[in-house]
Formats: structure tokens, sequence, C-alpha cells
């Protein structure tokens, strides 16, 4: 298993929040959530559909706003000013569970177009960065197909590319496994998990248990928009302490 | 598909004859059509007097155009050619040359020669035929951005405007002699082109936040398209003046005709692309986001093109109706190409011939529609291998 743990004890906090707030008219979708995450360190976020988890990754790049409470980026504060918002954009990556590649652009001009337009880097130097990540993805070969010609395994590891175009210090996950057929998961968590192991930070919305067990540092539980436990992979999948955690835990690993 | 060859009385009787229903109802139709074809071919090859078309061909083409500057409308007729055989050149260069279309040149060009088109000058349609094949094979030979067409075609649309109304040292050719298919082409292409980007700006501004904006855009589509083509088309006449101070030269009406016609169907066009721009799943806005792109990069980049893509049957189809719809400017006093058949019917040196002419607009209108859908299936075409 997990022989090398990274030892983060010396690591700056990277992620901060503190008492986050957020409502969907009057529904309450995050209640007092509180955490912080350090620079290098891999986070999993668990919980059953509904419990806030999506929400909450997606606050920490402001495609959610939150009501109350403090989201600290690198030291800079996720406010309404627009200027700190494009400056946390430009650090944080994400990849959806549906991958949202733009279909009009080629695979290449979908990993190039943030390099150009938000970083202004000549065409030949984002094409030469985006060929060497696809490399890294595994699948340089498909440089100038459309989306649409790709498998949603490939699709997903383009849209990992997009992101790490951008140069980001944080990765953020939302079910990148969730969409794919079964036999294309693996393809996905492989390069995942060398992302992990490369000493990115990343915090994972997923219920991939053995990408967990690999690779994460702490594994979060939510339910009902709260963090109910926070513990290391072993920990939590051998003895989960609340009751709800052992109840979710039965009902997907039961079959 | 293996194309097979199938005995065509087991066809019939497949397809027409399945049941007693479809036998009578095959009979019915095979007579009604048969007996319609029957009298139209007998009238046209015994009692028509296609002369008229003929002999009103150039009236009919530029309407009253004065016949020594028609230069102007051929010099623009042959950049035209150049540049649509230079576009058709490039984008098909990966593919084997067609045959068919150089035929039809020829044919067209022989035709010319031979008949002239009912004026000396229509010598001149082979040298367009001639700059078309050229512009292809330029095309073909070049490799160009598609940046290139764009400056290519603005460039030549003001070169085309300033030719056919500029003095050029020997007046003027005013507006109010501006006729014919030319006056109808010049109408709908200029509306159409100003009305695309006004119609998406309205599309835009009607999802901004800014209910300043949102609202504005929301009563200006509302109002234009709650009014009909006729009412707008009276009022540009009567209250575009009104927007430019009393000593200032007053717009002509072809002017007026085109900012009504503009108005009105930039809020049509504005509709047809608001539907595209919410066909655009929400992922892709938060996609372009999360790579850090600005709200307008995102937009421009990301959203419009795929929106506008969604949506160009829609637009086409409402190309074609707005270039139908410049018939409606007989009203206003202005004769375009039905203005003109009108005129032609009414003239006493052709007095009983009535069919002839709105035959022949209805074939000159039909070969331009149906241009427009061709176009328009090809450029789908293109961008479904590119997707």
């Amino acid at each position: 298993m997990n022989l090398t743990k990274k030892d983060l004890s010396n690591a700056p906090k990277i992620i901060v929040v503190e008492h986050l707030n957020k409502f969907y008219g009057t529904f309450q979708a995050l209640k007092d959530v509180s955490l912080s995450v350090q620079q290098g360190e891999v986070v999993v976020v668990i919980g059953p559909s509904g419990s806030g988890k999506s929400t909450f990754i997606r606050c920490l790049n402001r495609l959610e706003e939150h009501q109350s409470g403090r989201i600290l980026i690198d030291n800079t504060e996720l406010t309404n000013d627009v200027r700190n918002i494009d400056s946390i954009r430009r650090d944080v990556g994400m990849v959806f569970q549906s991958f949202n590649l733009f279909p009009h652009l080629s695979v290449l001009e979908n990993i190039t177009i943030g390099q150009i337009r938000v970083k202004k880097i000549i065409k030949t130097e984002a094409e030469k960065i985006a060929m060497e990540l696809l490399e890294r993805v595994g699948i340089p070969e498909q440089a100038k197909k459309f989306p649409g010609q790709l498998s949603g395994g490939q699709q997903q590891r383009v849209a990992i590319a997009r992101a790490l175009a951008m140069k980001p210090k944080i990765m953020l996950f939302d079910e990148p496994t969730s969409a794919l057929d079964p036999e294309m998961i693996a393809e996905v968590l492989e390069v995942m998990k060398e992302l992990a192991k490369s000493g990115m930070t990343m915090v994972c919305v997923t219920h991939e248990m053995g990408f967990a067990r690999e690779v994460a540092d702490r594994i979060m539980f939510f339910d009902h928009g709260q963090i109910i436990e926070q513990a290391t992979p072993e920990d939590f999948y051998n003895n989960p302490k609340s009751e709800r955690a052992k109840l979710f835990l039965s009902q997907i690993l039961g079959h | 598909m293996v194309k097979t060859k199938t005995d065509p009385v087991r066809w019939l009787k497949e397809n027409l004859f399945s049941t007693p229903g479809n036998a009578v109802l095959s009979i019915v139709v095979v007579l009604v059509v048969g007996l319609f074809f029957k009298s139209l071919l007998e009238w046209s090859f015994t009692k028509a007097r296609w002369a008229v078309i003929p002999a009103n061909f150039r009236l009919l083409m530029v309407g009253p155009y004065p016949l020594e500057e028609l230069w102007r409308i051929w010099a623009s007729l042959i950049a035209i050619s150049l540049a649509a055989g230079f576009s058709w050149g490039t984008s098909t260069r990966e593919q084997p040359l067609p045959r068919a279309p150089f035929v039809l040149l020829g044919a067209i060009s022989l035709l010319a020669l031979v008949w002239q088109f009912g004026n000396p000058s229509g010598t001149l349609v082979p040298v367009a035929c001639a700059g078309l094949v050229a512009g292809v094979f330029i095309g073909r030979a070049i490799r160009t951005e598609n940046r290139i067409h764009y400056f290519l075609w603005t460039a030549l649309f003001f070169v085309c405007v300033i030719l056919i109304g500029f003095d050029f040292g020997r007046g003027e050719v005013p507006s109010s002699l501006w006729g014919g298919l030319l006056l109808t082409v010049l109408l709908s292409v200029v509306s159409i082109v100003a009305s695309f980007p006004l119609g998406v700006l309205l599309a835009i501004g009607r999802r901004s936040k800014l209910p300043v904006v949102s609202g504005f855009c929301i009563v200006f589509i509302e109002v234009v398209r709650g009014v009909p083509l006729i009412a707008v088309l009276f009022m540009a006449q009567l209250f575009v003046p009104f927007f430019f101070p009393p000593d200032f030269p007053q717009l002509d009406k072809v002017a007026r005709a085109i900012i009504g016609m503009t108005l009105f169907s930039a809020a049509y066009m504005a509709e047809n692309v608001r539907g595209g721009l919410q066909s655009v799943p929400s992922g892709q806005d938060e996609a372009a986001r999360a790579i850090g792109l600005s709200a307008t990069q995102t937009l421009f980049l990301i959203v419009l093109p795929q929106g506008l893509r969604a949506v160009i049957p829609t637009i086409v189809g409402q190309f074609i109706a707005l270039f139908k719809d410049t018939s409606l400017v007989e009203i206003i006093g202005l004769t375009d190409l039905v203005g003109i058949g009108e005129a032609v019917r009414n003239n006493p040196d052709w007095l009983g011939v009535t069919r002839e002419i709105p035959i022949t607009l209805g074939v000159i209108y039909f070969i331009f529609t149906y241009s427009m859908s061709l176009a328009a299936k090809n450029l789908e075409q293109r961008l479904k291998t590119s997707n």
C-alpha cells in the first residue's frame, strides 16, 4: 500500500476555509465548513449525493458564490473582487464530471486556448507545452482530433491536460470518473495517481476507493452540507467513527 | 449502400399501388399534376410571348440604371466573380475539381455570346465566368489563412457600393435610378450583413445582467417583432429624417429602406441567436471560466461559436425570407425586381403578357434562394466534419 507517506509537516497551508456557509434560496447547501489543505496534500472528499461535496469544491474557484465565511487560496481571499477571482482561477485547475471540453476546438486548441488568451504565451510555445502534456497523459497522437472523436477516458485525460496547461498550484476534481465506462476509469485514475505523486495539491470528489487508499493523505466525509469526519484513508475505511460514515461505507462497499 | 436494380413494375406496385386507397390517390395525383403540366407546357410553347423577357432583360436586371454607367455594375460583377471563385477554390482545395459547375459556366458564357442577354455588354458575362474560374485556380494554388477571406469580402463590399453609386468625375448614379435585381440584391445583402452583428449584439444584450441593457434589448426586440415589415418600412421613410438635423443632407429612400429592413431583421436574428446561445450547456461556460478566460472571452471564443453553429439553418432561413421580403419596398416607391416586373406588365407594348413575367421572376428568386440553401448546407457539412 502507501509506504512512502509524504511529509507535510512543514508545508504551508494553500487552502484555508473558515466557517463557510452557502445557500440556494432557503436551502443551506454548506453549513459552517472549515478546513485547511497543505501544499502537496491530496484530499479525497466523499459522501452521499446531495451532501454538498460538489458545491464545496466549486466554491473553491468561485463557480459558486458563498454567502458567509472566508476562503483563502494561497493567501488570497475569494471575494467579489474580479481581479482576485481571475488570479485564483489561474492558480486552480478544475476537472469536471462531464469533461466539458470545447467541442468546436481541436484537442490541441483546447489545451492552448487558455495559455494563449489568459497567460499570453505565443502560439508555438503553447503548442509545445500542450504536446508535452498530451505525452504526459498518454495521448499525443490525438492532438489534431476533435473532442467528439475521442472516447470518454481520452476526453477526460485531455481535460486534465487542459487544466494542467495553466500551471495550476491546486487541482480540483469533481467526480472525474463518474461519467466513464468502467473500462476507461483506470486510465484516468492512472493519470491522477501520477499527478498526486508529482506533488500536486489535489482536492478530489470521487468514490474510487482504491484511488483514495493509494494516494489520499486525508479523507473528508461530507453529509448534509457538513464535514462529518476527517481521517487518513486507513482509519476511515477500517474504523469509521460516525454512524453516518459507517452506513455510507456499508452501502457503497456492500456490493 | 449498394444500389440494387429494381423492376419498375414492382417498384410501382410497392410504392404507389400498395393498397386500393393508395392506388386511387396515386391516380388522382398523377392526373392533376399531369393536366397542370400539360396546359403549362402547351401554353409556354404556343401562346406565351417569351420575347418580353429578352426585350426587357436589362430593365429587370438593373432597372432604370443609365446605360452609359453600366460598366460600374460589370466591374462589380467581375470583381465578385473573382472573389467568389477564390473563396470557393480555397475552401475546396483538398477535394478533386468538380466538373459540373464549369460546364454550367461554359454554357452560360456560350449563351451570352450568342444571345448577349438583350444587351451588347452581355458579352461581358463570359469575362465574369472566366474571372470565377481564374479565382478557383488561384484559390487552389495559394496557401491562405481564413482571415484573408473576411478582409477580402469586407473590402469588396465597400468597393462595390462605391462603384455602383459614387461620382467618378462624370456624375454619380443617384439611388433613384437603381432598380430591378440590382436593387433587390443590394437591399438584401446590405440588410443581411448589417443585421447579423446587430442581432448578435441584441441577443447578448438581452442576456445581460444589467437591467437597463436587457430591458432596452427586450423592448426593441418585442416591439419590432410585433410590427409588420410594411409598417416598419413606412416608419423608416417617415421617421429616419427626424434623427438628423434639418440642414443635414437627408438619407435617400434606399438607405431608409435598408435601415428599416436591418432593424426588422435584427430583431428576429436576436431571437434566433438567443436560442442558439441557450443550447450551449452551462458546463462550457464553467470550463472556460475555470481556465481563467474572462466573461467576454468566454462569450466570444466558447459560447457564441457553438451557439451560432447550432442555429445556422434557422439563420439562413431568415436570410432567405429577408431576400424575398425586399419585394415589399415597392410600396415605398422603389422598383426592385418585382416592381420592375409589374412595370413591364403594365407597359402598353406588352399588353396581354401576364404570366411570363411572374414565372421568370420566380425562377430568378429560386436560383438565389436555393443557392443560399446549398451554401448553408455546405457550411454545416464543413463545420460538422470539424466537430
